[in-house]
């Protein structure tokens, strides 16, 4: 096997890689209470696609948090994948992404350095409940 | 056993690069893996959903053929197909994609719209027996959309897990042990190389204390 096409090969496709790993994340991301206003409500993301949220989901959001909080949340919400630490976080740039994952977890979540720790199970809630509403973002050992 | 790679040159700035590659490749691989992790317990979940899914479209025909059938008794087909043309509500699709962690999934949703006012004028015959029937038909074809959202899902994840398994497999069973393999090659080698040189230059070194001694 030449080795300067490996050499290529494996810079080209780490690239294409982690390209394709945080294709998914949003251009810019939008608060409860624009995509409530919106007949679909979608964002941009940085591969140039449109997402589609749910209506659903932001109701249940709708619903947990109060009126007057709705433009201070963020969709959608990013969470981290830490492949360095083996970590899984959600940044909480305010309370509101804490009271939703204590509304959908249905447990207390601790916020430490405006961070969320997750377990994998965790996660699978979440997931399984904010389906569009949340992105994962992979975060390497290069980026951390 | 792995097989190391055929290298033009054996020296030492190979080597440097082959241990660059290495790392890199160790990187790709823990990325991949961790794409792998998700994508799977989004399959998983995907797939428990469908099977709920899919129970419940079950049972929402049962219920609605056994209205039906009730209905038709009721009325008699003509009333019924009469009344079935327009319908009170209509279901509006929005289509549009979402993406999971690389991976684009069509997305569907539904919206019901009140058609009352605009179309249908209430005739005599309607009769609770056929809202009823309507209204369940409706969420039947609500349940089918929802599954097929779900399944075009799994196609979808199912194809990028198998996708991003190969990859996986290159790089654990192939790259990774062919690179290990090429730089215990080159290190042994090398330390070959020095100690062959480390015992010529002792031998070089006897030579020429032997020569001083006979010299004098």
């Amino acid at each position: 096997m030449p080795t300067d096409s490996l050499d290529a090969l494996l810079t080209e496709y780490h690239r294409g890689e982690k390209g394709t790993l945080n294709a998914q994340l949003p251009r810019h991301r939008k608060s409860l209470q624009v995509l409530l206003g919106e007949k679909h409500p979608s964002v941009m993301l940085s591969d140039g696609s449109e997402h589609y949220i749910k209506r659903a989901e932001l109701d249940f959001l709708a619903g947990i948090l109060p009126d007057d909080e709705k433009d201070r949340l963020l969709l959608p919400m990013l969470i981290e994948i830490l492949s360095s630490r083996d970590e899984i976080v959600i940044r909480a740039q305010s309370d509101m992404e804490k009271a939703v994952c204590e509304a959908v977890l249905d447990m207390p979540v601790m916020v430490k350095n405006n961070v969320i720790h997750l377990a994998k199970s965790q996660l699978a809630v979440i997931r399984g409940r904010l389906k569009t509403t949340t992105q994962y973002v992979f975060v390497t050992s290069n980026d951390a | 056993m792995s097989k190391k790679i055929a290298l033009a040159r054996p020296t030492k700035i190979e080597l440097a690069r082959l241990k660059r590659r290495h790392k890199l490749a160790k990187r790709i691989q823990k990325i991949v893996k961790d794409r792998l992790a998700i994508l799977v317990m989004e399959f998983l979940q995907t797939v428990r959903e469908c099977a709920d899914v899919k129970a419940k479209l079950v049972e929402q025909y049962a219920e609605a053929y056994s209205s039906l059938s009730v209905t038709t008794g009721f009325h008699g087909n003509a009333v019924l197909k009469n009344e079935l043309m327009l319908p009170d509500t209509m279901t509006e699709i929005s289509a549009g994609t979402k993406n999971v962690a690389g991976v684009r999934i069509p997305f569907f949703e539904t919206d019901v719209v009140d058609a009352m006012s605009t179309q249908k004028s209430t005739g005599g015959d309607s009769s609770s027996y056929i809202d009823r029937t309507s209204e369940l038909s409706r969420q039947c074809l609500e349940t089918i959309i929802q599954l097929a959202e779900l399944e075009k899902s799994l196609e979808f994840l199912g194809l990028e897990i198998n996708k991003v398994k190969r990859i996986n497999n290159a790089l654990e069973y192939i790259i990774i042990p062919g690179l290990e393999a090429t730089i215990r090659y080159l290190t042994m080698k090398f330390e070959e190389r020095d100690r062959e040189e480390f015992s010529r230059l002792k031998f070089v070194k006897l030579m020429i204390e032997k020569r001083e001694a006979y010299a004098y």
